[in-house]
């Protein structure tokens, strides 16, 4: 029987999507406990509030100062461990990013960064 | 030209580390009080970046993943949260103090005031990273300063006794002024070894795709970019020293560092003292502001890449954005950049073992680095850095207070 440390292997490492776009860190991890048998892994959390749980005190005071000042509503991605293709150096989900809330952030400065002159065109840059 | 386009990563990551705002301002003020008796300290800063550029290279090419993302996955938020905060807000100073250096030489070439300076520098650099590659950067920066080869020349025009220098090399106590001769050493060695420096060299790595058959050319850059940056920052104190100290000039102001080379080269002095103050400082801003951008996106995991189209990576060019324009506030606001200067050196030598200690972790686990963990010699090296830098740390406060004036 293969095992997986998952503080060691899961927590903390990057996650990727099929198309290998980045799609944040694993912040947090759930597992589902079931009645009468042992528990299993449910789900891969990405999001601030996640890390600023982990933290703890100060940082979720600060998180919820943020969100109260802002009045940005935390955005907490919840994967299914379903969904995890592969687990290396990076772990690699059989999802498209952009479906998901890990890259609402990323999606909504896309659309204030396109106005900027210059973000898309052809300079020296790569496409992707 | 390919040679020159590989070790161009080890050069500007050196002018980084020797030839900026930092270095410029510390070498003149120690050679202007204390002769050449400093030069050991820019010596050990030379040879401790040498180690630390090597190794992260290393870390890069083997693992083909930065510094900062390894920094996240191996210590996990909280082992990663302090040196980011520490990390982010040092190097926000520096970058400030980078884009006062490229403010003064513009007011001294003009005799328009800093302050008007300030933000045209963040639109041009932010202009520079928004539509050029890490090439551009790389190797645009890495030519445009071998302008400051002028302090070599300017230091053999003088004539210096070559044996003080070298005697300079090793570390003496000073004969007056205690508390000033190693809030300076301090300074120099916070100047020449700045953490953002090996985020970047780190990152550079990966944007240049560097693997195990980088690992050769990562020596010789590390090795040679730092023979040159800390040989040019030495030339620094050796001309302030012959230029400063017998007029019993101390460096209070930017302004009187103009003609540290006109003695030695005229007129010429002059514009070659504003080109290198301004080309350098310009390029170590591109190089603290990716920097900053670098480690906050590996570390959360974002895309990056300064070869990316900034709509590609948007997290990534909204933060280099958004820091650029921040850090050119404080000289808008008429901020003292030599204070300034003297302030983020300090903190920045304060904050080293918070990066220093990880790496030695990271070196030796050869879940990471496979066969190419540290030999004995590097981690004798590493250690010996690590303990340094943690004396600077407790000292760094003290000194300053004690010192600084």
């Amino acid at each position: 029987m293969s095992s997986l440390d998952l503080v060691h292997d899961v927590l903390d490492m990057q996650l990727v999507d099929r198309a290998g776009e980045k799609m944040g860190r694993v912040d947090g991890i759930t597992l589902e406990l079931r009645d009468g048998e042992p528990p299993r892994v449910a789900e891969l959390l990405v999001g601030g509030t996640v890390l600023a749980d982990r933290l703890g005190g100060w940082m979720v005071a600060l998180a919820q100062l943020f969100a109260h000042v802002t009045g940005a509503k935390p955005v907490v991605t919840r994967v299914p461990f379903a969904v995890v293709q592969e687990i290396s150096s990076t772990i690699t989900l059989d999802a498209q990013g952009g479906a998901t809330s890990a890259l609402r952030t990323e999606r909504w400065l896309d659309r204030i960064i396109c106005r900027i002159p210059g973000s898309s065109d052809k300079s020296g840059k790569e496409q992707k | 030209m390919k040679k020159f386009g590989e070790i161009a990563l080890g050069v500007v990551t050196s002018i980084g580390g020797f030839l900026e705002v930092g270095s410029i301002a510390t070498s003149a003020q120690a050679g202007s009080e204390f002769g050449f008796q400093l030069g050991w300290a820019v010596l050990v800063g030379s040879v401790a970046l040498m180690f630390l550029m090597e190794m992260s290279g290393r870390l890069s090419a083997v693992t083909t993943r930065t510094f900062a993302d390894q920094l996240r996955e191996r210590f996990g938020i909280r082992g990663f949260l302090l040196p980011l905060v520490a990390v982010l807000a040092v190097s926000f100073l520096v970058l400030s103090s980078e884009i006062g250096g490229v403010a003064i030489a513009l007011q001294m070439a003009t005799g328009v005031g800093f302050r008007v300076w300030a933000l045209p520098i963040a639109f041009l650099g932010w202009l520079v990273l928004w539509r050029g590659t890490f090439g551009t950067v790389e190797k645009g920066a890495a030519m445009l300063g071998l302008v400051s080869i002028v302090f070599a020349i300017a230091a053999a025009a003088l004539h210096p006794r070559w044996s003080s220098i070298a005697a300079g090399l090793v570390p003496s106590a000073p004969a007056h002024d205690r508390a000033r001769y190693w809030y300076l050493a301090l300074s120099i060695l916070g100047a020449s070894i700045s953490p953002y420096l090996y985020f970047f060299y780190s990152s550079g790595a990966v944007e240049d795709k560097w693997t195990t058959e980088h690992l050769s050319v990562n020596r010789v850059t590390a090795s040679l970019g730092n023979i040159f940056g800390g040989g040019l920052a030495l030339m620094g104190v050796v001309v302030a020293a012959l230029v400063f100290l017998p007029r019993g000039i101390r460096v209070e102001r930017y302004e009187q560092l103009g003609m540290l080379l006109t003695p030695a080269l005229h007129h010429p002095g002059f514009v070659f003292f504003l080109a290198t103050l301004g080309i350098t400082c310009f390029g170590t801003t591109l190089e603290i502001t990716l920097s900053l951008a670098y480690v906050l996106a590996q570390g959360l995991g974002w895309t990056w890449s300064e070869n990316l189209r900034p709509s590609r990576d948007s997290r990534f060019s909204t933060t280099y954005t958004i820091t650029i324009f921040l850090a050119a506030i404080p000289i808008l606001l008429g901020a003292d950049v030599l204070k300034l200067t003297n302030v983020s050196m300090v903190l920045t030598a304060a904050s080293l073992p918070l990066s220093v200690l990880p790496l030695i972790v990271l070196m030796n686990d050869r879940e990471v680095m496979e066969r190419h963990v540290n030999g004995i010699a590097g981690n004798v090296a590493l250690v010996a850095i690590a303990i340094m830098s943690v004396v600077l740390f407790v000292v760094a406060v003290p000194l300053q207070i004690m010192g600084g004036g």
